[in-house]
Parts: structure tokens; C-alpha cells; sequence
């Protein structure tokens, strides 16, 4: 089974506990010994792992409101559901590896002024989140939770590569 | 492993990269499969460059930049565009996990380059009829 960067499921461990750990176990799957990525600097995964565990939740946080909106604009604009769908399993499946529930994204109250303004919105806010998550991924500590974060990155990369203009004829409700 | 093994890793790889591209070129006609031989084209490129890149970064590390083979084990069959297509992604993704790999074992601007290379690689790999993942470049999570 994949690894996770955390597992609620551990009640008696402390989140940040086991972060750090699952960030030591992922170095075994990943087939190398990634987990200092500290350009030779000594350290290792154990020693970092508070400001990386932060760092997981303001992801998580992040990927959590996108997700959000993303379901959001699904609800107001049912014919955008097909074009958004793979944003909103691309951000479960995130949010899972991230160790948060796999909601598959709440609708939030956000308003848009017609669907193809509400692509728009998800692909600028998209853009933005791949943005983040290059960013989170240089700030890592951990080379294994770096290496996660880019690979997120990538993902969205390719989504958006992918993503179409709205279908024309859209109509709220 | 250290960051100076990553890198030679990294630049082994973009050395066979380089060497089926070329490959791969050879067998793309530029009037029958423009589209393949422009993608083609563009990839050898890119990879020539990152090659290039990693072998200075290594020489400025003090040490001897891995050097490419006589030559490397090419896909059984290349005649047909489709195989061509399909030899060209699976290039694609393997140097998507290395570039994940290289994100791992570096920091800074070196890992800034890194990660550009994994976003470079996982887009690429739908121009040659890849499907999206949910995070390219880590096989572990492949079957999400």
C-alpha cells in the first residue's frame, strides 16, 4: 500500500510524530536514500521535522480551499463538472497523501459571474497552487517531503495542460 | 544518497536520454508525422540541454561528469509511429522519477532546476499520449 506523509487513523501518536516517521519510511519505497536533500549538509529526516509538519498543514490547508471552490463551481455549473472533475480527484487524491480525509472537496459559497468566468477563476487559482507547491517544495526540509510536493506540482502541471475552455450554453443552478 | 551521486545519477540518465532520442528522430519522417517529429525534436533538445547543464554542475563540483556509453539498449521496435510515440513517453516518465529523485537529494536553485525538470517531463509525457497522474514521477502512488 502507498505511503501516506501522515496517518490520522494512529490516534495515540501525535500528527507531527507521524509525519516524521512516514517521511523516514518513504525513503525505503522510494528506493533511494532521499531523505536529507540538504545538499550535503548532514542533516537528516528525524531532526526536521516540525517546521516540515507546518509545512504539510498549510498544503493541506491550501489544497483543502481549492478543492472548495473547485466543487463550488461544479455545483453552480453542473455541465463544468466533467471539465473539473479531474482537478477534484487530482486534489482527493493529494489531500489523502497528505494524510487529510479524502472528502473529495466540499462546496463552498463562492459566487462566479457565469461558468466560463468560473473556469477561469479555477485555472488562475490553479496556476497559483502549483505555484505554491514549487515553493513548499523548496522551503521542504525533508528531500522524501520535497520530493512528494514536486511531484504534486507535476500533477497540477498536467492537469492544467489539459484543462479546456467551458462548454458554451452554461446556465447557474 | 549525496547530492553529487543524484546529479551523476541524473546525468547517466540524460545521457541514454539524449541517445534514444536521437534514435527516435531517426525513425520520424518530418513529412508523414510532423506533430511526432516537432515533439521529437523539441525533447532531444531539452534533454541535450539538461545534459549539458548537469555536466557542468557536476565538473563545478570538483568531480568527473559521468560520461555517456558507446550505446544503449534501444526499444525492440521502432517502425512505427505509434512505438516511436510510445518509446518517447516511457522516456519521459522515467525522467520524470529521476528529476523526483534529484528534487530529493539537492536544495536551492539546484532543486529549483530539478523540480522544473520534473514539471518539464510530466507535461511532455502527454504530448506523446500519456495520461495525467496524480503525482508523476512517484511510482508509489501510481494507482491513484
Amino acid at each position: 500500500m502507498p505511503p501516506r506523509l501522515s496517518s490520522l487513523s494512529r490516534a495515540a501518536t501525535t500528527r507531527r510524530t507521524v509525519v516524521g516517521a512516514a517521511l523516514a519510511g518513504l525513503a525505503a519505497v522510494s528506493g533511494c536514500d532521499a531523505g536529507r536533500g540538504n545538499d550535503d549538509d548532514g542533516s537528516g529526516v528525524s531532526t526536521a521535522t516540525d517546521p516540515d509538519t507546518a509545512l504539510v498543514d498549510r498544503v493541506t490547508a491550501e489544497v483543502t480551499a481549492l478543492a472548495g471552490l473547485v466543487a463550488s463551481a461544479a455545483v453552480t455549473y453542473p455541465r463544468l463538472a466533467p471539465t473539473v472533475r479531474p482537478f477534484r480527484e487530482l486534489h482527493a487524491a493529494h489531500l489523502e497523501v497528505l494524510g487529510a480525509e479524502r472528502s473529495g472537496g466540499r462546496a463552498g459559497h463562492q459566487s462566479f459571474d457565469g461558468a466560463a468566468a468560473a473556469l477561469r477563476e479555477i485555472r488562475l487559482r490553479e496556476q497559483r497552487s502549483q505555484q505554491r507547491l514549487v515553493a513548499a517544495s523548496l522551503a521542504a526540509r525533508s528531500g522524501d517531503l520535497a520530493r512528494v510536493l514536486a511531484c504534486m506540482s507535476a500533477g497540477t502541471a498536467q492537469q492544467l495542460a489539459l484543462l479546456r475552455p467551458a462548454p458554451s450554453g452554461e446556465q447557474a443552478g | 544518497m549525496t547530492t553529487l551521486a543524484a546529479l551523476q545519477t541524473t546525468l547517466a540518465a540524460e545521457h541514454a536520454a539524449v541517445y534514444v532520442y536521437g534514435a527516435l528522430g531517426a525513425q520520424t519522417s518530418r513529412s508523414a508525422t510532423p506533430e511526432l517529429y516537432a515533439a521529437i525534436s523539441a525533447a532531444y533538445a531539452e534533454h541535450r540541454a539538461r545534459r549539458d547543464v548537469l555536466t557542468r554542475t557536476v565538473a563545478d563540483l570538483g568531480a568527473d561528469p559521468a560520461s555517456s556509453a558507446a550505446s544503449y539498449e534501444l526499444p525492440a521496435r521502432l517502425d512505427t509511429p505509434e512505438r516511436v510515440t510510445r518509446a518517447a513517453r516511457d522516456l519521459e516518465e522515467a525522467a520524470a522519477a529521476t528529476y523526483a529523485s534529484l528534487v530529493a537529494n539537492t536544495a536551492g536553485a539546484r532543486r529549483r532546476w530539478a523540480i522544473t525538470a520534473l514539471n518539464d517531463a510530466a507535461v511532455r509525457v502527454l504530448a506523446f499520449r500519456g495520461t495525467p497522474e496524480m503525482l508523476p514521477g512517484a511510482s508509489e502512488y501510481a494507482d491513484r
